[in-house]
């Protein structure tokens, strides 16, 4: 009967997006946004690139301290300074050497020809091993002088010629016509730069990605790095000596960028520019919410959230600000990274470029449960406040218990996600759904035939052609139904959603379609336990 | 929009390292330049360029190096013989636009698509290699005289006022839907071109031009949708994607056919059968066919049309247009 019924809507439809079924947005957004947005919907990936894009400090945060208690703040600024001036005594010594050093780049960067490229220059480097070689993915940051700041595979120091050859290419191509170098092809090879002043990002991919998702990825290893250092820091760090040698300051942080790009081979949330929820009942979400609202209510408390096993339990916000996805995407990857938090209640800066890129926020950061699952994060201007935030996680963490919401968390937990079955739809093998108001996705665990490493980084592959050939700049679509050898593949774009759907190789078109039709209804009746739909602020 | 700027071909040119390796000698790596009248220091900076990009990339990957994406050009690589490498790069088109009061230039990047023009220098080659024969084989005919493959190439290239040359200035200039067009019928199917070779029944530049515009009509009565076949095995085709040279008589936004190339290219990827749907921003659809050696594109404007529908509409056309052939469904 019901089949019935929506092959009569698949046949009948006739509006713009009832390609599939009635247009309407299984969520709806009853509040203003949660994490989000306004500038992200259009991360057009041509702005990745563009200076604007350059995540300009906003003095946010200069702006809250100076609204609140201005007794004692210390300002964010001044403290950079302090540190910096100690940076550039302990290297007064090093001085002469540098200026040295600054004028053999300079000449190595006017020589048009590029170093002497031979390839015996190559030799005692990494570069010739297989193992390094044969990566599927490196990323490379290095200074504009060309000095080396951080590989994913190899030691920096082997790897000082070729990213000699990667700045001295950047820089040709500038020098010679304003341009600016985008992309290599080679066979599967893709090799992607970034200028980010003062620092060159290299990706070097032989997956799916297509350019502009791994600028997407560059654009978030730079992001990481600011939030370690601060725009404000790189930037003035650079101006004093362009010689610098970053690895000095960012000792301790490669963990954190090597993490991130681990994340990015088998989390679909970068990919997306959305972040998966934790699946609770909306009534203990709220509870949750509810208890760090009444308990955190303090003056400086910024951000306020709850992370269970990379996923979001919950986000309290000050009234006027917004967390961006890429932002929060950093706070996960640090406590992703970190196993240190698990010891100790901690207490670290970080900046979030997208929030306020000049300055520091402070995270006071804690597990609630013996097993360390359930983090909480409270992020603060003020940096005097560990003992109140401390005192706040206590009483949250005793509400939690009392109500049994930690229980509740680790319940689903370890429903792990929910499996495909759940959703009652045999034809399907996996999908991707995002609600883009929210900037929050949704995705079953992944079951058979995607449990080997090797299928599942091809189902990625899948999910990265779609995306890319989709989302083209010049030439996007609404729908793409694709039959491959391995799998069908269908991604639908509609102005509330993006859903991209793995089948098996074998499905019919009607049986797919009467699938998604399925599955949407599925969502919209899940969407409470699925999706933050509340905005909760302090 | 104040400005706008077309793809344009800055230069083309073929050089091989290993005839100038010392310092001071890199002029002899030229072996042919277009535009002739470059000075030659920023010959040997190109050329300068081009080498320490193969190298770069040879460091990562076994396979050459295809091609240089930067925001304002396109420079496409090729090499037929061993450390010959031919090598051209055309402009990336821009319109002007102002925000906030101020000018800048919007590049348009996709609109350059690596295929095309990879298909066109290889055209360029095949065309000097079937009047010429391998640069090698001129080396070898000539004692080796690189000065005579020198001339060779020159005379091919600038004098005869070639076909390739003629193709790129009118056809990036002004048209490139024109340059879509020859890209689908003769390096989508680059079988056709060979066949065209080296059957012999290419007699003259000029009768190749005629060859290729020279297109089937198919049944156009319906004007809903458009389609390419083309099969690998026997070179039938059957087209009502047709381009009429005199009366630039365009059938589908240059858009689709670009689209039409994406899908192609998606599918090459994937040596084995499959089938392509996709819906545009602007509503029409697209459906393209792989099976054994057949390819098969349609291009349906039929704005309220479902999935379903379309999948209808095209084994319509199939049963009446390749009523014989099967097509996976």
């Amino acid at each position: 009967m019901a089949e019935g019924k929506e092959a009569e809507q698949v046949s009948t439809s006739d509006s713009d997006q009832a390609d599939f079924i009635e247009p309407e947005t299984p969520v709806e957004i009853k509040n203003s946004m949660l994490v989000t947005t306004d500038s992200y919907e259009h991360i057009d990936y041509q702005d990745l690139e563009s200076p604007v894009y350059d995540s300009h400090p906003s003095g946010i945060i200069h702006a809250i301290v100076r609204s609140g208690s201005v007794e004692e703040s210390t300002d964010t600024n001044d403290e950079e300074l302090h540190t910096q001036c100690e940076e550039s005594n302990e290297d007064a010594s090093s001085n002469e050497l540098s200026s040295k050093e600054i004028s053999d780049v300079t000449e190595e960067v006017s020589k048009p020809e590029v170093p002497e490229l031979n390839s015996a220059e190559f030799d005692e480097d990494d570069v010739q091993t297989p193992e390094w070689r044969n990566q599927k993915k490196h990323v490379f940051i290095l200074s504009e002088a060309g000095k080396p700041v951080y590989s994913r595979h190899g030691t920096e120091d082997k790897l000082v010629t070729i990213m000699g050859v990667m700045q001295a290419l950047v820089s040709f191509v500038h020098d010679n016509g304003k341009d600016a170098l985008r992309c290599i092809i080679a066979g599967e090879h893709r090799f992607v730069f970034l200028v980010k002043d003062p620092l060159i990002l290299v990706g070097v991919s032989r997956g799916q990605d297509s350019t502009q998702q791994v600028l997407l990825q560059l654009s978030y290893v730079y992001n990481q790095v600011l939030s370690v250092l601060t725009y404000s820091t790189l930037h003035r760090i650079f101006k004093q000596r362009r010689n610098y040698d970053l690895r000095r300051l960012l000792s301790g942080a490669e963990k954190f960028l090597d993490n991130l790009l681990n994340m990015f081979d088998s989390e679909p949330s970068f990919l997306l520019g959305a972040v998966e929820c934790l699946p609770l009942d909306s009534v203990i979400r709220d509870m949750i919410a509810q208890s760090i609202v009444q308990h955190a209510k303090v003056k400086d408390l910024v951000f306020a959230l709850i992370l269970a096993n990379n996923k979001l339990v919950t986000l309290v916000r000050m009234k006027k600000y917004y967390l961006h996805p890429m932002d929060l995407h950093l706070i996960i990857n640090l406590v992703n990274a970190s196993e240190s938090f698990k010891a100790a209640e901690s207490w670290t800066p970080i900046c979030l470029p997208k929030f306020d890129s000049s300055g520091f926020l402070q995270a006071h950061i804690s597990y609630l449960d013996e097993s360390c699952q359930t983090c909480l994060l409270l992020l603060s201007v003020d940096r005097e406040s560990f003992f109140t935030l401390s005192d706040c996680k206590n009483r949250i963490k005793d509400r939690l218990l009392k109500y049994n919401g930690l229980k509740a968390i680790s319940d689903s937990l370890t429903r792990t996600s929910y499996s495909i079955q759940q959703c009652g739809i045999s034809d399907l093998r996996h999908f991707l759904y995002k609600s883009r108001s929210t900037a929050q996705y949704t995705s079953p665990e992944l079951e058979a035939p995607y449990l080997s490493q090797e299928e599942q980084e091809r189902l990625f592959g899948l999910y990265h052609y779609l995306h890319h050939r989709i989302h083209t700049t010049a030439r996007p679509l609404k729908i793409l139904y694709s039959v491959g050898p391995h799998e069908t593949l269908l991604g639908w774009i509609t102005q509330g959603f993006e859903l991209y759907a793995v089948f098996g190789p074998l499905v019919t078109k009607p049986a797919a379609i009467h699938a998604i039709n399925r599955l949407l209804r599925w969502i919209k009746k899940e969407e409470d336990r699925l999706f933050i739909l509340n905005s909760v602020t302090f | 929009m104040s400005s706008k700027g077309n793809i344009t071909l800055l230069n083309f040119f073929v050089f091989n390292s290993t005839y100038g390796p010392r310092e001071g000698e890199e002029d002899k790596k030229i072996m042919y330049f277009y535009p002739p009248n470059t000075d030659i220091d920023t010959k040997i900076k190109k050329i300068g360029l081009c080498e320490a990009v193969v190298k770069f990339t040879e460091t990562f990957s076994d396979k050459p190096c295809e091609s240089v994406h930067t925001q304002k050009t396109r420079q496409i690589y090729f090499e037929p013989e061993k450390e010959f490498w031919v090598v051209m790069t055309v402009s990336i088109p821009y319109v002007e636009k102002s925000k906030d009061g101020s000018q800048y230039l919007e590049y348009h990047e996709e609109d350059v698509q690596d295929r095309v023009y990879k298909a066109i220098l290889q055209q360029a080659y095949r065309m000097f290699q079937f009047f010429n024969g391998t640069f090698y084989d001129v080396l070898t005919c000539n004692d080796n005289d690189v000065k005579v493959l020198q001339k060779r190439l020159d005379h091919f290239y600038s004098r005869d006022s070639l076909l390739f040359l003629l193709l790129l200035r009118s056809g990036l200039d002004q048209d490139d839907m024109r340059i879509m067009y020859k890209y689908l019928t003769t390096s989508l199917f680059p079988t056709y071109l060979e066949q065209e070779l080296q059957g012999g029944s290419v007699t003259s530049p000029a009768r190749m031009t005629a060859t290729h515009a020279g297109v089937h009509y198919g049944n156009s009565s319906d004007p809903l949708y458009r389609y390419i076949y083309f099969n690998h095995m026997n070179l039938a085709q059957k087209t009502t994607v047709h381009v009429d040279n005199k009366k630039s008589n365009v059938n589908i936004p240059v858009e689709t056919l670009r689209l039409l190339s994406d899908i192609s290219s998606d599918m090459s990827k994937n040596c084995e059968d499959g089938e392509t749907i996709v819906k545009t921003v602007s509503d029409s659809w697209i459906v393209g066919k792989k099976s054994d050696e057949r390819e098969f594109y349609v291009v349906i404007n039929q704005k309220n049309s479902n999935l379903i529908e379309i999948n209808d509409e095209v084994k319509k056309l199939c049963a009446t247009n390749f009523n014989s052939i099967f097509f996976l469904d």
